[in-house]
């Protein structure tokens, strides 16, 4: 149990404060957080509201005006096969958005509480755990998304799963290296010393210590899915089409840079803004969930 | 520290004894096989049984594990499906490649991402702050392929100082490294800021303020090694990546790693190459993985003997 | 505003190389020949090429790309082809075929050594064509890649120093094709084993200097050739696998030929005076394959209606901007015995809808349609042309992306459980009979008939073509099995595409042939 955790004695500390009361208001503080906060309602919402937003079908073909700049007709032009670029872009906020909150909710859950226990536990529990990710960490990282996706075929589903199964070995050892490191600490001897069994300890002491760490990683995961879709479709196992994909958007777009730079342009603004938006908040959670950085 | 090393070295071979069940099983459950792609033009049905068979394949899968594994403990990677070279011929040269490429990336990355966090952190929320944060965020969400490829067209074609690809002189090195310095140098800044953030507000640095010590003596001595623990694991898995999940990038620059073999293997079903592959990588990886280990117990001293 | 985000990201980039370096110490791991043909200095050639071989055995290798650029470089074959695609001699001096089509006799070229000084005599070419023949090969444990275009011989023998006798099981017209493979030296086989395939011996302008594996293939300059002497001390074979880097390589004059590009990649060179552009038709037909076995499919109607219903026109001017034309048959315009003059299906939607409704089908039906992702051009975009068009007379398919070796490989299972399957497809021999044979055919199921069509009379039509040797004679043939190929509809025609190469302002001596060979041991500049 908590044998190899505590390995000296410590001056016993009073326990951590509890937080919970004061993250809300700290949050509502700071204005980064409102500026972070808008702007994903605001990106959930265009995403929710793509149908009605979305000008035309994003799977509309028209070959007529491949490639067609931004004109009256068509606010950000057109596709390769005429599609409507907006249209496409918005309906892309969904895949997307979809598909990086599924893969980092799947991979964060997993991977930290894997990481939770193998750090608080230590000895035979924490060896399994770090051998097994160790295992997959050996894997080459693009190697293991490409074998889930040859196996199950490409598609959303599979792509969740490859990149999903890709992320959880980082929190694991990220959250697992926190959680070494605070074995000392005071709050938890503590907590302990006081009688507290492992859950609680490890939810109502540890996890909040690891939050901030973990919030980040996610924050920064969210685009690296993204990113790791846009990659897969680089190397043709990508989504399937139509799916209007913003990964796989901007790396079609690359052979016609020179031809239709408003296609890579657009989407990528689009990818910008979310990732900004989504690492913001992100931040700005972390700055709330610690009173120590609040200034 | 040595029974420590000791302890994390004899993890390896149960490591690799992994590596090589889960590779071999997961390169045999996607559909089709290296003879399907092997069969020349014009074969009929029964060459394609006959091609299964030369090949091995049509054994029980466990049975062309141990035939592998025997092979393996002799020192026999095997050969190329499609080229019939063998195996340790193809990955070395190719791993070298990697390792050069990943150095000198992560030397540059590091070098730019841990001054940037630090330099972020350490003015917090002031202009710097927040533009090297952009930054990092503009370097986090461009896809590295497309990177490379603007540094393509920016150096090599408008402005003709460097080559657009290949590999063998110290100008075709610079491209990919700083297309994928970049990139990793941008997640280490995000990741050092916030570490170096977390420890700057703790007591005992609060401690040494009161007390009077120089921000800069702060800087180094009390928050940067604490802080740099997050930031180890980080680079410690960017380095993996790089050595072995490259492939976006030497594909852009036609570098000859080991990312774009495996891939290119993965696809053509050649199973000696992929499993000798993902071995040489596991081994690679492991040892990394190590070193981070070491680094935290020198990083972090209540760590060490445990 | 693109050019402000390139602004900023130039002028952060430009910012940090300023500030970085590399590190001492860092070894340089060999030299690259670079490409500038100065008056002094080495001459070189550098080809930024799509794809790796597999293999440099001239009797092994099954890229196509290479097989012109390498293996005809390094090797010497019986028999070459020309600018337009014909058979040229070149060992084989004359060819003399006795009057029942089965014996061919000839007469070699005196004086010819391999690269390793021994003799390219009779007794090394019945070397060769035994080994092309042998249905196992020793070291390799299987046939060899180029091993079946000599299905049809029956033996070779050695008449005297200079002159072979091959003996064919039945007359035919798709031997030549057999003679156009490169000439391995018997010593070197016997030396190398298993390892010719990265040490070939050939007779060639240029000998084999270096493979770095997944780098480059480097040539060098033959000084014993007995033909005319080749120009470059080196060429190098660059693999660059994306088609932009490609383009960047040429226009900054690191390479001096850019293989397999787009018409994007087109596009964005062209009015650059310093470079030519190359650009062809291909043999390669691009086609949905429908599965004839498998309902509703197996009626001619559904099928037919499927051929009516999409406009190809349109696809090759929009999806492919232009850069091909329709397929109006199996085989392609370019291929040796093609037969002109088969109509194409048109665009008529009420036709197709029409048909539909005769077979059954008023409202339409729902099927899947199997797609390589990736491999070949445009074909994502094909699949998703298509698809929209079948939609519009009530065909409602699913796209199925898949890696191609799953593609293959659900392709080749005797059950075959698919229906529909978007496929390029171009025979190595570059022969329309050939084609045929490997596409239609009872005896190729499942192996490379996939839409399973398996009609006796027509298997009769086939091997009856290929087996006559008068040229006039076989195209007219072909052309009845073209158009009853057409009229069956076990394809859904679609386009042929174009290949596209650049090469350097005032380089010559290069060309490049339908079947998508490019011919480079007479370059100069």
């Amino acid at each position: 149990m908590m044998k190899g955790f505590i390995s000296r004695t410590a001056v016993a500390a009073p326990a951590q404060a509890t937080r919970r009361t004061g993250v809300l208001v700290r949050l509502a503080e700071d204005n980064s957080a409102w500026l972070a906060g808008s702007m994903v309602v605001a990106l959930v919402g265009a995403a929710l509201a793509a149908p009605i937003l979305a000008p035309s079908d994003p799977t509309a073909i028209d070959l007529a005006n491949a490639l067609a700049p931004p004109s009256a007709d068509s606010v950000l032009g057109r596709d390769a096969l005429g599609r409507d670029v907006l249209a496409r872009i918005l309906h892309g906020a969904r895949l997307s958005l979809l598909l990086g909150c599924v893969t980092v909710l799947l991979a964060g859950g997993l991977g930290s509480a894997l990481g939770l226990v193998a750090g608080y536990y230590r000895g035979v529990p924490d060896s399994v755990i770090s051998r097994l990710t160790d295992v997959q960490l050996a894997f080459p990282p693009m190697l293991l998304a490409i074998a889930v996706v040859a196996t199950l075929g490409p598609g959303l589903f599979s792509l969740v799963l490859a990149v999903a199964v890709s992320t959880v070995p980082s929190f694991t050892r990220l959250v697992r290296g926190v959680v070494l490191g605070l074995a000392t600490r005071d709050f938890v001897i503590g907590a302990y010393a006081v009688g507290a069994g492992a859950g609680r300890i490890m939810f109502k002491h540890l996890l909040p210590n690891c939050l901030a760490v973990i919030v980040v990683q996610a924050s920064l995961r969210l685009s690296t899915v993204i990113l790791t879709a846009s990659g897969l479709s680089f190397l043709g196992l990508g989504v399937q089409p139509p799916m209007p994909e913003w990964g796989a958007m901007l790396s079609d777009s690359r052979r016609y840079l020179l031809l239709a730079p408003h296609i890579p342009t657009t989407v990528g603004l689009a990818l910008l803004l979310t990732v900004l938006a989504f690492n913001l908040l992100g931040d700005a959670v972390r700055d709330a969930l610690d009173p120590k950085l609040a200034t | 520290m040595s029974a420590f090393l000791l302890r994390r070295l004899s993890t390896l071979p149960l490591v690799l004894l992994g590596v090589s069940i889960a590779v071999f099983a997961m390169v045999r459950l996607a559909p089709g096989g290296p003879a399907e792609l092997l069969l020349p033009q014009g074969a009929n049905e029964a060459e394609l049984v006959e091609l299964r068979r030369a090949l091995g394949l049509d054994e029980p899968v466990w049975i062309q594990y141990l035939i592998w594994m025997g092979d393996l403990l002799r020192g026999d990677l095997g050969r190329s499906v499609f080229t019939n070279r063998q195996v340790v011929g193809e990955l070395l040269p190719r791993f070298l490649a990697s390792a050069e490429l990943a150095l000198l990336s992560m030397t540059i990355a590091t070098l730019i991402g841990v001054v940037l966090g630090v330099i972020a952190a350490s003015n917090r929320n002031s202009w710097i702050d927040r533009a090297t944060m952009l930054l990092s965020l503009v370097g986090i969400s461009t896809p590295v392929f497309w990177l490379g490829y603007l540094l393509i067209l920016m150096f090599a074609v408008n402005l003709g100082w460097l080559p657009a690809s290949g590999r063998g002189t110290l100008t075709q090195l610079v491209l990919p490294s700083v297309t994928l310095g970049l990139a990793a140098a941008a997640n280490i800044a995000r990741i050092t800021r916030s570490s170096m953030l977390e420890v700057l507000s703790d007591d005992y640095i609060r401690t040494a303020r009161g007390k009077g010590v120089r921000e800069r003596t702060i800087l180094r001595r009390h928050a940067l090694q604490n802080a740099l623990i997050p930031v180890v694991t980080v680079m410690g898995l960017q380095f993996g990546a790089l050595l072995g999940g490259a492939v976006l990038t030497e594909t852009v620059f036609a570098w000859p790693g080991a990312g774009k073999l495996m891939v290119d293997a993965i696809l053509a079903r050649d199973y000696p190459i992929v499993q000798g592959a993902v071995l040489v990588f596991a081994v690679a990886f492991t040892v990394v993985n190590i070193l981070i280990d070491l680094t935290y117990a020198y990083l972090d001293p209540r760590i060490r003997y445990t | 505003m693109q050019r402000t985000l390139v602004g900023l990201i130039a002028s952060v980039l430009i910012a940090t190389a300023c500030g970085t370096g590399t590190p001492a110490g860092q070894a340089s791991p060999g030299t690259v020949a670079t490409a500038t043909p100065t008056q002094a200095g080495p001459r070189l050639l550098v080809i930024a090429g799509a794809g790796a071989p597999n293999s440099l055995d001239a009797h092994d290798i099954s890229h196509t790309l290479t097989f012109g650029i390498l293996s005809d470089s390094i090797y010497d074959s019986l028999l070459k082809f020309n600018a337009k695609s014909e058979f040229e001699p070149r060992i084989a001096e004359s060819i003399e075929t006795s009057s029942d089509g089965k014996t061919w006799t000839l007469r070699l070229k005196k004086g010819v050594t391999f690269h390793d000084g021994t003799p390219l005599d009779a007794a090394a070419v019945k070397y060769n064509l035994d080994r092309l023949a042998a249905s196992k090969d020793p070291d390799l444990g299987r046939r060899l890649a180029q091993g079946t275009k000599i299905s049809d011989f029956a033996s070779t023998e050695v008449v005297d120093v200079s002159t072979v006798r091959l003996n064919l099981k039945a007359p035919s017209a798709v031997v030549r094709s057999a003679l156009v493979i490169g000439l391995v030296s018997p010593a070197g086989v016997q030396k190398y084993g298993k390892d010719f395939a990265t040490n070939p011996v050939g007779s060639g302008p240029y000998r084999f200097s270096e493979w770095v594996t997944g780098d480059r293939i480097v040539m060098e300059r033959n000084p014993d050739y007995w033909g005319p002497k080749a120009y470059f001390d080196k060429i190098t074979y660059r693999l660059v696998p994306d088609a932009a880097t490609r383009v960047a390589m040429i226009q900054t004059g690191e390479a001096d030929i850019a293989t397999t590009l787009g018409p994007e990649e087109i596009a964005q060179l062209k009015g650059n005076e310093k470079l030519e552009l190359l650009i062809q038709p291909s043999t390669r037909v691009m086609h949905i394959g429908i599965n004839v076995t498998k309902p509703p499919f197996d009626n001619v109607l559904v099928r037919k209606a499927l051929n009516l219903a999409v406009d190809k026109e349109a696809i090759v001017k929009s999806v492919l901007a232009g850069f091909g034309r329709v397929a109006d048959s199996p085989a392609a315009d370019g291929q040796v015995g093609y037969g002109p003059g088969v109509k194409p299906y048109g665009f008529d939607q009420a036709q197709a809808k029409r048909l539909l409704a005769e077979a059954g089908y008023p409202n339409g039906f729902k099927t899947t349609l199997m797609v390589p992702n990736g491999r070949y051009f445009r074909d994502k975009e094909i699949a998703e042309a298509v698809q929209g068009y079948l939609k519009q007379v009530g065909v409602d398919v699913t796209l199925q992306v898949q890696e191609y070796a799953t593609h293959i490989a659900k392709l080749r299972e005797p059950a075959g459980n698919y229906t529909l399957y978007l496929m390029s497809w171009s025979s190595s021999s570059g022969d329309a009979g050939v084609q045929f044979t490997q596409a239609f055919t009872c005896a190729s199921i499942p192996t490379f008939n996939w839409n399973r069509l398996c009609d006796k009379e027509l298997d009769t039509l086939i091997l009856d073509a290929n087996a006559t040797v008068d040229p006039a004679a076989r195209i007219a043939k072909n052309t009845v099995i073209q158009q009853r190929l057409m009229d069956r509809a076990a394809w859904l025609y679609l386009t042929i595409d174009n290949q596209a190469y650049a090469l350097k302002q005032g380089l010559k001596g290069v060309f490049v042939i339908p079947q998508e060979m490019m011919f480079v041991r007479e370059a100069h500049y």
